[in-house]
């Protein structure tokens, strides 16, 4: 491996939400009123917690992103049932930071795949 | 004659490792009875013994490829035969936390008049190890680094993400890098976020970056495929 740059890399973007001003379901060009259409806030019941029910836009599986602010960090993980996200938030308050994990997930991220040979037989 | 494909273990490394401790990322694996590409016929009346391409494919939650670009090759017929057996590939999709999610990989083939040998590779892997020929063969065709170009690809259309100000009232912000192909149309391909910090700006900002059109970048005066990054700061700063 070299030094040479190979990617390009664009100046960082800034994206901010639309004016609070504006009416609550105006949706603005950066911005809409909730966080997205196909995510829908449910209750927790625990205080500093998220749950969303997440339908992706392009199609695919629902499932459900748990999110908890803890020491400052937004601690956030996705599951593919409500019971599970609702007991990960509950073990992860209950626990207290040093218990709970960072994600760094990565939804449609880089990896290596499996190595496959062809012979001829 | 039948070909007989032969899967290895797979393999999740770097920091894939981390991450998969944390959020349980299962790879995405092949499926044994794929057909393999053939060996073009008419390279092999003019006495080509060897080649290789590479291709990006996206594979969808359902395990099924949904889009291809070819990143290189050493002759052009050795990426149209793999495209053509990619199409009727059939993968185990990779999950996050048990739920099946798109992925994209960039699949390696050497061909030999005995058959294909297939790998995976990390995203850029082909960028970063600087290849100028591979199974001993001259590519003819590979993405441009960025210290290659004589001219850069420059934004010309496409929409900011959406922001919710719920979103950023629930204290949902932070960086989300969005790394992308921007091909000689100008045309963004395949964008994938590689640390996203939250599921829902990821979300926003790939859709965003979809819409997006460049001026493709130049290379001695022909546009050119270029690999790119943009990163996307969501909320103010505390």
């Amino acid at each position: 491996m070299n030094d040479r740059r190979v990617e390009i890399s664009f100046p960082a973007f800034p994206v901010t939400p639309p004016p609070a001003n504006l009416p609550p379901d105006t949706r603005a060009s950066s911005g809409s009123s909730t966080p997205a259409s196909g995510w829908q806030s449910l209750d927790t019941g625990l205080r500093g917690t998220r749950l969303y029910r997440v339908t992706p836009a392009g199609g695919g599986g629902v499932h459900w992103a748990a999110a908890v602010i803890l020491n400052g960090e937004l601690v956030h993980r996705r599951f593919a049932s409500e019971l599970h996200a609702r007991a990960w938030l509950s073990l992860a308050t209950e626990q207290g930071p040093s218990a709970a994990p960072f994600d760094l997930e990565e939804i449609r991220g880089r990896f290596r795949a499996a190595c496959a040979a062809a012979r001829k037989s | 004659m039948k070909n007989i494909l032969r899967l290895s273990a797979t393999m999740a490394l770097g920091a894939l490792l981390a991450t998969a401790a944390s959020a349980a990322f299962e790879s995405l694996k092949f499926t044994a009875d794929n057909p393999l590409p053939e060996f073009p016929l008419s390279l092999k009346v003019d006495g080509t013994t060897k080649g290789s391409a590479v291709i990006a494919v996206s594979v969808s939650e359902e395990g099924r490829a949904v889009d291809f670009l070819v990143l290189g090759y050493t002759h052009e017929l050795f990426a149209k035969s793999c495209i053509a057996a990619l199409k009727e590939w059939r993968f185990t999709p990779a999950r996050l936390d048990g739920t099946p999610v798109a992925v994209r990989t960039e699949l390696t083939f050497d061909f030999t008049l005995e058959g294909a040998v297939i790998s995976g590779n990390i995203t850029n892997q082909f960028l970063y190890r600087n290849i100028a020929s591979m199974n001993g063969t001259r590519l003819v065709y590979h993405p441009c680094s960025a210290a290659e170009i004589d001219r850069a690809p420059a934004r010309i259309a496409g929409p900011a993400p959406q922001y919710a100000i719920a979103a950023e009232k629930d204290g949902v912000r932070g960086r989300v890098e969005v790394r992308f192909y921007i091909d000689e149309q100008g045309a963004v391909r395949m964008p994938v976020v590689t640390a996203d910090t939250n599921p829902y700006l990821a979300q926003e900002a790939v859709t965003a970056v979809r819409d997006w059109r460049f001026e493709p970048a130049m290379h001695h005066g022909r546009p050119v495929l270029v690999a790119a990054s943009q990163m996307f700061d969501f909320g103010s700063p505390k």
